[in-house]
Formats: C-alpha cells, sequence, structure tokens
C-alpha cells in the first residue's frame, strides 16, 4: 500500500521535532529513513504509526486517510529497536497475540491462529521455537519473532524502528540480506530508521535523509 | 622488577579463587543465628508453652464464642483492608508512575505517613473523624453508616495503616514495566482493556500479590491504631491482639499463649497460600 505525507508537523512545546514534511512511498517500495540522532527520524516514523499525536499535516495510507485513525485501526507493523517481546508469553503467543486480540467477529479459529503463527516462524526461519520463551533466545532470533508478530497482522505497511540497532556487527549483516530476501517475497511497503549510511544504501531501495526535523534531500530514486 | 613476574605463584589467588562467590560459609552462618535468635528462639518458646497446656488446655483457650469472634474480626478485616489496598493501592501507585500533576512530590511523600505515624495518633485521629460528630462522621451518620466503634472502622484502620505496602511494592515494578510493550499491543490491535489484561497485569501480579501479602500481615497484627477507633465491645468490634493484651491483664498466660498461637499458624497459612499462588503464578506466566 502506498502512503503519502503531506504537510507534516509535530512540536513538543517550543521545540520543533518535525517541520513540514512531505514524502510519498510507493507501493511495494523499502525505504531508508537516515540521520542522526534528535533529526526526527524515529519521531515521523513514529507519527506514522500513530503513536505520536501530530499538530498538523496529513497521512494518508492508499485510499485511506490515516490522520485521525487510532493506533489500533492504522493496522500498521511496527518493530522497535529492542523487540519489545513479551516475556511471559511463548515465542508463538506472542507472535499470534495481534490474531488473538481480534473481536469474535474478524478472529480466525483457533486451530487457524496456531497455523498461521506456524507459518510466520518457518518464513523468519525460526521453525520449531514456537514453545521457547523470548529469554531463551538470541539477540537476531528475538528481532525475528518481532518482525513475525508484526507481519501477523497483515499490516498495511512495515515500520522498522533501528531495527538491527542492538546486534552484533554478525548477526547485523546476516539479518541485512535477509530482511531484504523477505521483503521482495513479501512486498510489504517497508520504511525502516537508521543511522548508519551503508545499512541504508545497502538495503532500501531509496534512503531518505533527515535532519533538525526536515527531510533533508530527495535524491531521484 | 625482574623476579616480581617471574615468581611461581601470583599472591592473592589462592583462597578466594576457589568460589567465584567467597564467603559463602560464613554469610550462611551469620544469617542462620540471626534468624534463630530474633525469629525463631521467640516463636519456638511461645508453641513450646502452648504445647505445655495440651490440647484440651488449646480447645478450652479458644474455643469459647468471644475469642472466635475475635479471630474472625481480625482476619476478616484484615482481608478486607487488603483487598481494598490492593485496587486502591494499585490505582494510586499507577497515577504517581505514569502521569504528571502539581504536588505530586508532595503526595507522594505523604503515602508513607501511615508508616512514620505512632499508631495511637493515627488511632485517635481516626476516631475523632469518624465519630458521630466528625469531620466524616457526621455525614456517613446521616446516611445511617456508622464506622468509629464498628468492625467498619476497624476496617479503617487497617486500610489506612497498610495503605503503603502496596503502593511501594508495585511502583518499581511499573516504573520498570517496558511503555515500549503497550505500544506494540497497540500496533498489534490490542485495545486498552487487552492491553492491561494481557500486558500489564501478568507484569505486576507478583508484586501485588506482594504488597497485598504484606499489608495483609500488618493489618492482621495491628494494635494501636485499632483499639481507639474500635470500642472494644465484646463480641462486636473486639481484635485478637486486644484480647491478647486482657487475657494478660488477667495473668491468664495460658489464654493469650493459646490466642497468639492460633494467630500466628492462620497467619502462616494464609501468607504461605500466597507464597504458593506467586510461585505458580511465575510457573504458568
Amino acid at each position: 500500500m502506498d502512503i503519502s505525507i503531506r504537510n507534516l508537523g509535530k512540536n513538543y512545546g517550543d521545540v520543533v521535532a518535525l517541520r513540514d514534511i512531505q514524502l510519498d512511498i510507493a507501493s511495494g517500495e523499502l525505504l531508508a529513513l537516515l540521520g542522526p540522532s534528535g533529526s526526527g527520524k524515529t519521531t515521523l516514523l513514529r507519527a506514522i504509526a500513530g503513536l505520536e499525536t501530530i499538530n498538523q499535516g496529513s497521512i494518508r495510507f492508499g485510499d485511506i486517510d490515516a490522520t485521525h485513525l487510532s493506533v489500533q485501526e492504522r493496522r500498521v507493523g511496527f518493530v522497535f529497536q529492542h523487540y519489545a517481546l513479551f516475556k511471559r508469553m511463548s515465542v508463538l503467543d506472542n507472535i499470534t497475540f495481534g490474531l488473538r486480540m481480534r473481536t469474535r467477529a474478524q478472529r480466525p479459529q483457533k486451530n487457524e491462529i496456531q497455523r498461521r503463527g506456524l507459518e510466520l516462524l518457518d518464513l523468519v526461519q525460526l521453525k520449531g521455537l514456537e514453545k521457547r520463551y523470548p529469554t531463551q533466545l538470541s539477540g537476531g532470533q528475538r528481532q525475528r519473532v518481532a518482525l513475525a508478530r508484526a507481519l501477523a497482522i497483515e499490516p498495511r505497511v512495515l515500520l522498522l524502528d533501528e531495527p538491527f540497532g542492538a546486534l552484533d556487527s554478525k548477526t547485523r549483516r546476516e539479518l541485512r540480506a535477509w530482511l531484504r530476501q523477505l521483503h521482495d517475497d513479501t512486498g510489504y511497503t517497508t520504511i525502516f530508521v537508521t543511522h548508519d549510511e551503508n545499512e541504508a544504501h545497502e538495503l532500501a531501495d531509496r534512503v531518505v535523509t533527515m535532519n533538525e526535523g526536515m527531510i533533508e534531500q530527495e535524491p531521484d530514486a | 622488577m625482574g623476579p616480581t613476574a617471574a615468581s611461581p605463584r601470583a599472591p592473592f589467588t589462592t583462597r578466594s579463587s576457589r568460589s567465584v562467590l567467597p564467603g559463602f560459609g560464613l554469610s550462611l552462618g551469620f544469617t542462620l543465628t540471626y534468624l534463630s535468635l530474633l525469629v525463631l528462639i521467640p516463636l519456638a518458646a511461645l508453641f513450646l508453652r502452648a504445647a505445655g497446656l495440651g490440647i484440651e488446655g488449646l480447645w478450652n483457650a479458644l474455643s469459647s464464642a468471644r475469642v472466635l469472634h475475635a479471630l474472625t474480626l481480625s482476619f476478616g478485616g484484615a482481608l478486607a483492608a487488603a483487598t481494598i489496598n490492593t485496587v486502591f493501592g494499585a490505582l494510586i501507585a499507577w497515577t504517581f508512575v505514569r502521569y504528571d500533576f502539581p504536588g505530586k512530590r508532595l503526595f507522594h511523600a505523604m503515602i508513607d505517613l501511615p508508616f512514620a505515624l505512632p499508631t495511637a495518633v493515627a488511632g485517635i485521629a481516626l476516631t475523632v473523624l469518624y465519630s458521630e460528630h466528625g469531620w466524616l462522621g457526621a455525614p456517613l451518620a446521616n446516611l445511617g453508616i456508622k464506622v468509629a466503634y464498628t468492625p467498619l472502622g476497624i476496617i479503617v484502620a487497617m486500610v489506612f495503616i497498610s495503605l503503603p505496602f502496596v503502593v511501594r511494592t508495585l511502583e518499581p515494578v511499573l516504573e520498570e514495566a517496558e511503555k515500549q510493550l503497550e505500544e506494540v499491543a497497540a500496533t498489534l490491535g490490542a485495545t486498552r482493556r487487552q492491553t492491561i489484561v494481557h500486558i500489564i497485569l501478568p507484569t505486576v501480579l507478583p508484586a501485588l500479590l506482594t504488597g497485598a501479602a504484606l499489608a495483609f500481615a500488618r493489618a492482621v497484627g495491628e494494635y494501636g491504631s485499632i483499639i481507639f477507633i474500635a470500642g472494644n465491645l465484646q463480641n462486636v468490634s473486639e481484635i485478637a491482639p486486644l484480647l491478647i493484651m486482657i487475657r494478660l491483664d488477667e495473668f491468664n498466660y495460658a489464654g493469650a499463649t493459646a490466642l497468639a498461637c492460633a494467630m500466628l499458624v492462620m497467619s502462616f497459612a494464609i501468607l504461605f497460600a500466597i507464597n504458593l499462588l506467586q510461585t505458580w503464578n511465575r510457573r504458568h506466566g
């Protein structure tokens, strides 16, 4: 699903966090938001997810005006740097959480939920680990679980906030290649935030650089 | 400095390197001695005395209607107070951790006051407030609710003195609970209520149970603040700790010992049950 952001502005009191952001993301595109810390890239990502309120502007997902939709209604897959897995749930329960929380009318059958959870586990190459708990997994594995959990709700868009930031460099490189492959296979519109220039250019179809709350340059694709 | 470097064995590596955590024997010995002197020996002496009464003696001392009523009142009141504090203490802790408001520090400091106040002062203050002509007692009396000199007054005093336990045990846990977990739950479509039930509550449940157990234990043993507001009417508002004092005043040491033992056993049973619940909860998270 394509995303279009118009005139988006956000401030905390007198501090301007985002200034007049214009951004279009094509359906199926893998976009990197690059910038130093404090540049507003994470704030922009959170605003798209609905985790931050915005002061002006609009956000559209395809034909849907998402500006005033709640986080729940936006149906975005959000992956945090530190995974944010539910510690007291097994890997499978983590992945199927979004499906299990649906209203009775929209919720698939129990065994269907189970089946889809296992399928996603397979997709992120963690087959057989469904009964494990997050603390029993490595960092790279945890981030894969977080990704599978985000994919389970069939999100309109996938948002990754420094997804490899907490991993060692070897795992980083592995996961990068794997994520690129996964993106090409599944075709979700994806935005990921990073401060690593190499990572941005290696992984993304297009890199957007941010600085002091503004988009600095938009090189031709 | 050649000889030092070539020295066949380095100093400081002989004894302490045997264990990663040295001093096990010393610390265990200290712990056991300390606990024995302070807790185990006094309690054992109490049980020994009670055992001297024989089963019949114990039965005679405990089976009177007055004693049973006092025990029921103390334990029932403490359970009620702990339950009330668990609900409202959780709310208060939540408010302090999650919101900012003017005077927050002041209110925050006030939470511990029931700990610091001499219990007699708390009891007298509550009695004045809740008596029929008191600020709170008068309007309540108009509604037909009598607080002072009734079991209700006892529960009020118990709630007052045990409030800090739930708030203070819960706060650090809520503080640590990652906000990201709630955010991720929201992006996955969970409503606020679902997030509380499935994400927040399981995280804070152990602390909540601990706080409830502490509040209960404090309320059961409370004496000073209650005797003022209770009125201490036989078979109406006479708590078990007071009855122990009365028995002692009557030089009825056997009766006092038996009652103390009964309270100990019941308290232990309830605290042990809460402990089991904790373990179960941890295993089935």
